[in-house]
């Protein structure tokens, strides 16, 4: 048995264990809401959110790990000694995932998202120094994480604006509701299909272009809308508070998007767990640094079946301390916060951005209440999160970085 | 714990609702108080006295608690001043209703027969304002759940309107009744003339206070339409 076998395992152990981590930690935030909101009980979230994880990582997922395989440090450096490459992702899984574990001992809001990219940093730093990295993506990492939030905010603060304005102020909330929500179901469905379909499903060989991708999900929206018509109709007024009505009547949306939110969690998180493997099992396999050979399939669904099996096992708990406290999301703003960070998180995918789903969900919340959707939103959260992201970072880079260190130390270049 | 919950802040809303029923509880209190005090049954209105002495602590109490759950980083979709204002003046409310209660176990003022009709009509007028306002309130949920706008909003500016109209209403009985205390003057003891006023006073505040709370709300609302 020689080494590379056994980095091989302990890479793909590490992954696996970082994957399940953010299925047990980051569930709670994909699907926070819906549980808040009553639209899902909490088995039933979990396990939505276990399965569109699964969905998403495997469909969508190489994006973002080909950023961190191969974008953030190029690979080519380590053209001659592909084993300190090997070594170099290995700390940086490592690192980031020891990082995240002390963090959240401490109760520190830390993204697993910005670990792995100081990680990656960090031993790229070490080995092949300031010019080895390719710092026009990571600033487009960074700025990505700004503007992420942002972008999905206003996304959220349109649609809720859209709802407040043409359905709560309406004489007729009810009325309104069944005319307007077809079209909600049916943009949702053509985002899903889209980030489906567009450059996603290369796995399955079929790839079809913007415009075909584009028509196709068209008619996917169209039908949806038809098929949302047909549901909402059937819908018989009652007697009660309308705008509790209507509250009830968009439960269905908000699961909908809650499942499109899970599903974008899944395509962007899977590759902070599997992408610094990937570049491991790449390179394991062809004996050389290559910058062709995509992320293995199978590797998308280990990553995958971990955020899955993590959300399952651990999800509920998670959600249970979250719901218990929030007590202000009704469907409506749940439906506007997780459409904005669906959409938010699904393009910053297809552009190969890892971004932190949790910090996006937050931006989306704030874009709600912009539009006075939520009754009180405790703004000191923010600093704590603007804290923590500065430090992870660098924290995870220097882990990473002594970790390098060490296996060099320990097997040798 | 998930960072999102802790990004959710209490909502205020439903608790400022809270507060209003415990106030209600206190107020409830006074007529059954004014009934015992015109059939002069000292010991009953003691009673009630110290009953809604006690809702009063209790409103007291669930105000504390708003106040303490509104942090200065909170963000609302209503100024933070405007709750804490409307929160004061609808614990205004509770207080006049302690005050009034503790200025008749104070002195036992006798009130002369010919007063006692106008002094009840005087009441239910306080207390029909009272109810207003009560409505108002109730729908503070309601518009927590409609962003303070559109036709929740102006069904509640129309409630405040007629809020307005019984105070006004509880303003004339106020000055009615007073007219004709002065008229009797000659027949009371001054020390009891000026008793009655205070008391009459305090009920009025009852109802200005009411009307306040309403108005504070028509302040959120016309500064949430911008």
């Amino acid at each position: 048995m020689d080494v590379s076998f056994i980095i091989l395992v302990i890479a793909v152990l590490v992954g696996l264990y970082s994957a399940v981590n953010i299925g047990a930690n980051d569930v709670a935030n994909s699907m926070a809401t819906s549980v808040a909101s009553g639209a899902l009980t909490i088995k039933k979230a979990v396990f939505v959110a276990a399965v569109c994880n699964v969905f998403g990582a495997v469909l969508v997922g190489a994006h973002v790990a080909n950023t961190i395989r191969k974008g953030l440090v190029d690979p080519l450096h380590f053209a001659e000694t592909p084993n300190l490459f090997l070594y170099g992702m290995l700390a940086a899984v490592l690192g980031s995932a020891l990082w995240v574990n002390i963090a959240t001992y401490f109760k520190l809001p830390v993204s697993t998202t910005h670990s792995i990219v100081g990680g990656v940093l960090g031993f790229g730093l070490v080995s092949v120094g300031f010019a080895g990295i390719h710092w026009n993506i990571v600033i487009y990492i960074v700025l990505s994480w700004i503007i992420s939030p942002v972008f999905g905010g206003l996304v959220s603060y349109v649609i809720f604006t859209i709802i407040r304005k043409s359905i709560l102020e309406s004489f007729t909330p009810i009325e309104k509701a069944k005319r307007i929500g077809p079209f909600f179901v049916g943009i949702v469905v053509f985002i899903l299909v889209m980030a489906i379909i567009y450059k996603g499903l290369k796995n399955l060989h079929l790839d079809f272009s913007f415009l075909e991708s584009f028509f196709i999900s068209c008619t996917a929206g169209a039908a949806a809308y038809f098929v949302g018509y047909i549901l909402i109709r059937r819908y018989k007024e009652k007697q009660t508070d309308p705008y509790y009505q209507v509250e009830q009547m968009t439960i269905p949306l908000q699961i909908l998007t809650a499942s499109v939110k899970a599903f974008s969690h899944g395509a962007n998180d899977v590759a902070n767990a599997v992408g610094p493997v990937a570049a491991i099992v790449v390179v394991l396999r062809t004996h050389e640094v290559s910058m062709q050979v995509p992320v293995p399939t199978w590797l998308l669904i280990v990553g995958g079946l971990g955020i899955g099996f993590g959300a399952y096992i651990w999800g509920h708990r998670v959600i249970e301390t979250v719901g218990e406290k929030i007590t202000l999301i009704t469907p409506t703003r749940g439906f506007a916060a997780e459409f904005g960070t669906a959409v938010s998180v699904l393009i910053c995918t297809h552009l190969g951005m890892p971004v932190s789903t949790t910090h996006v969900s937050i931006g989306n919340i704030i874009g709600v209440g912009l539009a006075r959707g939520i009754s009180a939103i405790d703004l000191n959260v923010i600093k704590k999160i603007l804290s923590a992201w500065v430090i992870s970072v660098p924290v995870a880079g220097l882990f990473s970085a002594a970790l390098y260190g060490f296996f060099i130390f320990l097997f040798g270049t | 714990m998930s960072i999102i919950s802790k990004l959710l802040g209490k909502s205020p809303f439903e608790p400022l609702h809270q507060h209003m029923l415990k106030v209600k509880e206190c107020v409830d209190l006074i007529r059954p108080l004014v009934d015992s005090l015109l059939k002069e049954e000292d010991e009953k209105v003691e009673e009630y006295a110290k009953k809604i002495a006690d809702a009063e602590h209790e409103a007291d109490l669930v105000k504390k608690e708003i106040r303490n759950n509104l942090p200065k980083g909170l963000f609302l979709p209503v100024a933070r001043g405007d709750i804490l204002r409307f929160l004061k003046e609808q614990d205004n409310i509770a207080d006049s209703a302690e005050d009034f209660a503790v200025l008749i176990t104070l002195r036992k003022t006798k009130l002369p027969d010919e007063l006692k009709e106008d002094l009840r009509e005087f009441v239910d007028k306080v207390l029909e304002t009272f109810n207003m306002a009560v409505k108002v309130s109730n729908e503070i949920n309601i518009l927590a759940e409609t962003s303070f706008g559109g036709v929740e909003a102006e069904k509640v500016v129309d409630l405040i309107e007629n809020l307005k109209t019984k105070e006004w209403e509880a303003d004339k009985a106020q000055m009615k009744t007073a007219r004709k205390m002065f008229s009797l003057e000659g027949k009371m003891d001054p020390v009891s003339v000026i008793m009655w006023m205070h008391i009459f006073k305090e009920l009025g505040n009852l109802a200005n206070h009411s009307e306040n709370a309403g108005d504070q709300i028509r302040i959120m609302l016309h500064n949430s339409k911008k």
